[in-house]
Formats: structure tokens, C-alpha cells, sequence
């Protein structure tokens, strides 16, 4: 594809706290496309917002990504220097963070908010930028954006915030979009004004949007293209239609069958037997191996490659993988 | 089906007013309406579901439920008898046949107790005859704890292990009624699974009967026979399941069930339409408290509150529409 925006290869984002070395993200491998959404999924720990900070080198000490190319628009990400990572921060790449309740700064106005980042990226007057925070705002929905300006964050209501932050990400029409959990804190009535809002803005500026979440109704209602997380490692990738229909790895089906279904009577949930294993205590071999129903003698030795099909799609998976050889 | 079922729990025009700070700079108290003239049935044996957002007076009903709140107004019959009107002594003999399941794991266990003592406590405050220890084990068995998690303490069980400690301790006593205050929405989806079929599995061994309270309408339709939908401190519609999925009447459950993402993408849907916040609870507008979002109101919505009325069978609708 040539109009590949973002080329992540190889990540690799390691914690290195007192019990040891915990491997958050490793080895992680995706391309965003321009006007593309891809869906990051999986339970927490992960590895999936880790991801998506290291994109814009948010990680903070005792995190340190170890290895890996962030490519953007051919660029290198992870080379460059502290002044070129800050123009693209916000300006091109922004992101939505997870809880609009603490991600405000509550003593400015939303207002002031808002302009600051048009004020740094654009080099507008403040009065300017105050009024492109306006029109911001009234983009995102809210009413009465004149009033709405000059608000404090704590006179706000979850969704208004969300919108808030969604404003102060749409503030430079960015290229990629990073939204992390958006609607994970909010109402379902108030997920789908946002949800609604995320679609529309993808389609009227073209943003590429990268969605973390473990919402797969939201993952299915947005995304052009899924990657699943399991324990620091992708273990699949492809059309989200096609992973619905037909998931590969044995946890990506697990987690598809274990959600209670709106449209399906079921009278009993599947379930992924065990749990999450500590990062510390990662099982040799697959790290899925342990919940794995699948489970053979090569999953508990070794590690299965993250290999791509004939069709595209991605897996890393010995069952897969002894079956294409 | 239900109608030949007995009422285990009959609530009655519940109010709960919170007195607060008002807005105004003199700080005068004014009501903060959490639920205002609430009525509905627990039946035995049935799994009812309490579906709203948030704010919207859902666990303060449950926490009424099981008087860790005193309602302001309003009567609960519990097997016919009032339990509003009494006192902690004489509640005492209820207190073990309704116990809640808390919302998050992480906060609603003692972090110095080992998992055996937080189990067992129930027992020992009721002054349960026999070898406590072998029931808490059995207890532990039923929820599928291990053995020897017994003298281990909570910061050493994931949030699911946890959750399932706090199943087991609301089920020591042997209860009838258990209010389930959202006991999954703080897990991940795999572990969400294995808890819903635990709770499924204890009711049928148990005949539990479940207030199961929830903001998510996919884990409520698969749990429950019956489906109440709270706005703003009411519950404007209360049906079976089938019924409330297939006909919902009233306007905020028709945007509810259309607001949710389906895990489909075949079924890519235009999510709900339903625009604005939940107002606060102070300044209620005066007729029906939906009008602030209804797209089909009536001029009578905005001066005369509707009242729950029996619109077919079993289900109750609260809207002058019908």
C-alpha cells in the first residue's frame, strides 16, 4: 500500500521495576494506513496502551522502549531528536487519553485549554485561537460553545469532558487520531454520541485513527482493521470482518465467544479458562499456552512466529502454523 | 410464568432524598432526588435486572435494599413484612436472608484480612454453631476458589479471584435475596465470563433469587428473566426480557438498546440518536423527567408526570405515550 502513514516494526517496551524486567510490549508489528481505523485489542495488561504511548514516546521512567522503528511518514519516531518529536505531538499525532475526568487540568478553562495547543503548533494569537477553540467545540457537539469556553473542567459532565479532550485532539487536524479507551468511562447513551462524532470526523478530515479498547461491540461498530493483544505480543491481525467471522488464534476466538451477545440467546457463556499470567511467570513457549484448549506439545516449548497467511492476515499461533506447512 | 410465583420482595413508592449544598452561593439545602417513587417485585427465584446510567439511583436502591441506607420515603415488604420501619435489632433476623455483592473487588475486601476471615466473618457475626473452618473451604469450593487460598490475603488474588471472594461471602449465610451491584464491570471480558456462568450455576444450586444491577444491557439480558430500566431516580419500564427486546415502549429504552455497539460488524448500525446529559437530580424538570431528550413528547409531558401503568401482561411502561 503506498499511502502507509505509520509503520510500527518490531516494538519493544520493556518496565524495568524492582521484580524484575516486565515486557509490556514485545515485538509488535502493524501499518496504519491514511484514513484507516485500527482496533487494538485485548484485557488489561496487555500491552495495548502501552503501545500506544510508545507512538508518541509518552513513556516514562521505569518504562524505555528497547528496541524497534517507528516509522512516520518515513520518518524514524524513535530517533528523533526531543524539539522534532514536540511538533508532531498534538500537531500531527494526537491522542485521547483514557479518563476525561483526570486528564483536564482543572484550574484553566476548557477554553484556555484548547487554545494552548493551537496557540504552540499554530503560532496563533490568543484571541484567534481562542476562537478556534469555540468552533472546536461546536464541532464536537457541544451546546452553546460561547458559554462553554469559559467553563472549568468540574462544571462539565463526563461526556462534555470527553468532547473537550476529543477538541483538544482535533485541534491541529491531525493525521492520526490515538484514541485510548474514549468511551470506556461513559454512559452507554453518551458512548454512542462519541462513538457517532469519531465516525463522522474520520470521514469529513481523514483522519487514521488507532482505537485501544477490550469494547469489542465498539471494536465492530468502528474498525476497519483489528489487531489482538495477548501478554506484551500480537498474536493476530486482519479485517475486522474477517476476524468476526473467522478468528485463527484460539484467543481471539475465546474472547469473541466469551462476550454475552445482544442479538444471540445463549444459555451459557464460553469461557477462556485461567487468567492472565503474571509477566513475571510467562509461561516458556506461546504465552497463551496455559488457557489455551488447543494446546500441543510444541505450544509449551516454543514460541510460534507471528506469521502472515496468503490472505494477509496475521497470527502467531502453532495450530496455524502447522497447518500451512 | 412469573405470576404464579410468589412475591419476595414488594417495593413500594421508594424514595431516597439526599439533603445537599445548593448551587447558590448561600449554600442553602435543597433535595437531591437519587430515587424518587420507585415500585417494583422481586419474584422468588427470579433474576431481576436494574438497567440504568449512571447516576441514575440504581445501587442506591440496592443499598436500600439491604439498609445500608435509610430510606426517606416509601415501603419494602419483604415476605410481607415492612423492613423500612426497623430498627438494626429487629432487622437482624433479614440481614443474613439478603447480603450484596459490591461493585469493585478491589476496595470491598479488607486488605488485612487473610481470604478464609473475610469468608467466615458473616458466620462468626452470626454465631453460626459448627467448625467454621470446613465451611468457609466448602464455600470457597462452590465459588471455585482453591484450598489453599485460605491464609492468602486480597492484594494477592486478581480482580476476578477477588470478585469470587466476594460472592462467597455474601453466600455464607445462606441467603435468599442477593443484590448484585454491578459485580462484573470492573473485569476484563474473558474473567466477566466465568463469573456470570459461577453466579448462574450458584443461583440454580442455591434457588437464589438476584436483584442483578447494571449498566450493561448485554450482560443483564443474558442473566435475567425481568428487566427494570431506571432513569432519574424512576424506573420508567419493567418487563421480561423477550418482551422489553423485542417491544420496548418507552422512548429512553428504545435509545438505550439502540445506543449499544453490536459485536457484529456485519450489523453496522447508526448508534442511537439520543442527544444531551442525564440532568441533575436537583433541578428535576417538572413533568416528565425524560423531556429534556424525548424526540416524541407531548405537550402534557411538560407539566403532568406519568405514572407506571400495565400496558400488556407483565409490562409496565411510564410514559404518556401509552
Amino acid at each position: 500500500m503506498s499511502d502507509v502513514m505509520l509503520e510500527v516494526k518490531n516494538l519493544k517496551t520493556y518496565f524495568n521495576i524492582e521484580e524484575g524486567l516486565v515486557p509490556a510490549v514485545d515485538d509488535v508489528d502493524f501499518q496504519l494506513s491514511a484514513r484507516e481505523t485500527l482496533a487494538i485489542v485485548g484485557e488489561s495488561g496487555s500491552g495495548k496502551s502501552v503501545t500506544s504511548l510508545s507512538i508518541l514516546r509518552l513513556i516514562k521512567e521505569p518504562g524505555k522502549i528497547v528496541g524497534g522503528n517507528i516509522m512516520y511518514l518515513g520518518k524514524d519516531i524513535l530517533k528523533m531528536k526531543e524539539k522534532e518529536i514536540r511538533s508532531i505531538r498534538g500537531n500531527e499525532i494526537s491522542m485521547i487519553f483514557q479518563e476525561p475526568m483526570t486528564s483536564l487540568n482543572p484550574v484553566f478553562t476548557v477554553g484556555r485549554q484548547i487554545s494552548e495547543v493551537i496557540m504552540i503548533h499554530q503560532k496563533l494569537k490568543k484571541q484567534e485561537a481562542l476562537q478556534k477553540a469555540v468552533e472546536l467545540i461546536k464541532l464536537v457537539g457541544i451546546p452553546n460553545p460561547d458559554k462553554c469556553v469559559d467553563n472549568y473542567p468540574h462544571q462539565l459532565s463526563g461526556g462534555m469532558k470527553q468532547r473537550i479532550m476529543i477538541a483538544i485532539a482535533l485541534a491541529c487536524n491531525p493525521k492520526i487520531l490515538i484514541a485510548d479507551e474514549p468511551t470506556t468511562a461513559l454512559d452507554v447513551t453518551i458512548q454512542s454520541q462519541i462513538l457517532n462524532l469519531m465516525k463522522e470526523l474520520k470521514e469529513k478530515l481523514g483522519t487514521a485513527i488507532i482505537l485501544v479498547t477490550h469494547d469489542l461491540g465498539v471494536v465492530a461498530q468502528l474498525s476497519d482493521n483489528i489487531m489482538v493483544m495477548y501478554a506484551g505480543k500480537a498474536v493476530e491481525y486482519g479485517p475486522t470482518l474477517e476476524i468476526f467471522k473467522d478468528p485463527l488464534h484460539p484467543y481471539t476466538e475465546g474472547l469473541l465467544n466469551s462476550i454475552p451477545k445482544i442479538d444471540e440467546e445463549l444459555n451459557r457463556l464460553k469461557i477462556i479458562r485461567g487468567t492472565v499470567p503474571s509477566p513475571f511467570q510467562l509461561p516458556k513457549g506461546c504465552k497463551f499456552s496455559t488457557r489455551c484448549d488447543y494446546v500441543m506439545d510444541i505450544c509449551k516449548e516454543r514460541e510460534p512466529e507471528y506469521i502472515t497467511l496468503a490472505s494477509g492476515r496475521k497470527v502467531r499461533c502453532w495450530k496455524v502454523t502447522g497447518d500451512e506447512e | 410464568m412469573s405470576t404464579e410465583k410468589q412475591v419476595l420482595l414488594n417495593v413500594e413508592d421508594l424514595k431516597m432524598h439526599f439533603q445537599v449544598k445548593g448551587d447558590d452561593a448561600f449554600g442553602k439545602k435543597t433535595a437531591l432526588k437519587a430515587v424518587d417513587g420507585v415500585n417494583f417485585k422481586i419474584y422468588e427465584g427470579e433474576a431481576l435486572g436494574l438497567v440504568g446510567e449512571s447516576g441514575c439511583g440504581k445501587t442506591t436502591v440496592g443499598k436500600m435494599i439491604v439498609k445500608l441506607l435509610q430510606p426517606t420515603g416509601g415501603n419494602m415488604l419483604y415476605r410481607g413484612e415492612n423492613i423500612v420501619g426497623l430498627n438494626r435489632r429487629q432487622f437482624k433476623k433479614y440481614r443474613q436472608d439478603i447480603q450484596i455483592i459490591f461493585q469493585d473487588p478491589f476496595s470491598s475486601l479488607d486488605p488485612r484480612q487473610s481470604i478464609g476471615k473475610i469468608i467466615g466473618e458473616p458466620l462468626r457475626a452470626k454465631k453460626v454453631k459448627g467448625n467454621i473452618p470446613e465451611m468457609v473451604k466448602q464455600l470457597m469450593e462452590d465459588v471455585g476458589l482453591r484450598q489453599d487460598s485460605y491464609t492468602r490475603y486480597p492484594h494477592e488474588f486478581s480482580g476476578g479471584q477477588r470478585q469470587r471472594v466476594g460472592v462467597a461471602r455474601a453466600l455464607a449465610l445462606n441467603p435468599t435475596l442477593v443484590i448484585c451491584d454491578e459485580p462484573v464491570s470492573a473485569l476484563d471480558v474473558s474473567i466477566q465470563a466465568q463469573i456470570l456462568n459461577l453466579m448462574q450455576d450458584l443461583q440454580e444450586k442455591y434457588q437464589l433469587t438476584y436483584l442483578f444491577i447494571s449498566h450493561d444491557m448485554s450482560v443483564v439480558k443474558h442473566m435475567c428473566e425481568r428487566i427494570a430500566i431506571m432513569y432519574l431516580g424512576r424506573i420508567v419500564e419493567i418487563a421480561e426480557t423477550k418482551a422489553l427486546f423485542d417491544s420496548p415502549l418507552h422512548p429512553y429504552t428504545r435509545a438505550l438498546l439502540e445506543a449499544i455497539p453490536v459485536p457484529n460488524p456485519e450489523l453496522k448500525k447508526d448508534l442511537g440518536t439520543l442527544k444531551g446529559d442525564v440532568p441533575s437530580p436537583i433541578n428535576l424538570p417538572p413533568g416528565c423527567r425524560f423531556i429534556t431528550r424525548c424526540s416524541q413528547c407531548l405537550d402534557r409531558c411538560e407539566t403532568e408526570e406519568p405514572q407506571l401503568k400495565e400496558v400488556s401482561p407483565g409490562h409496565f411502561v411510564e410514559c404518556h405515550l401509552y
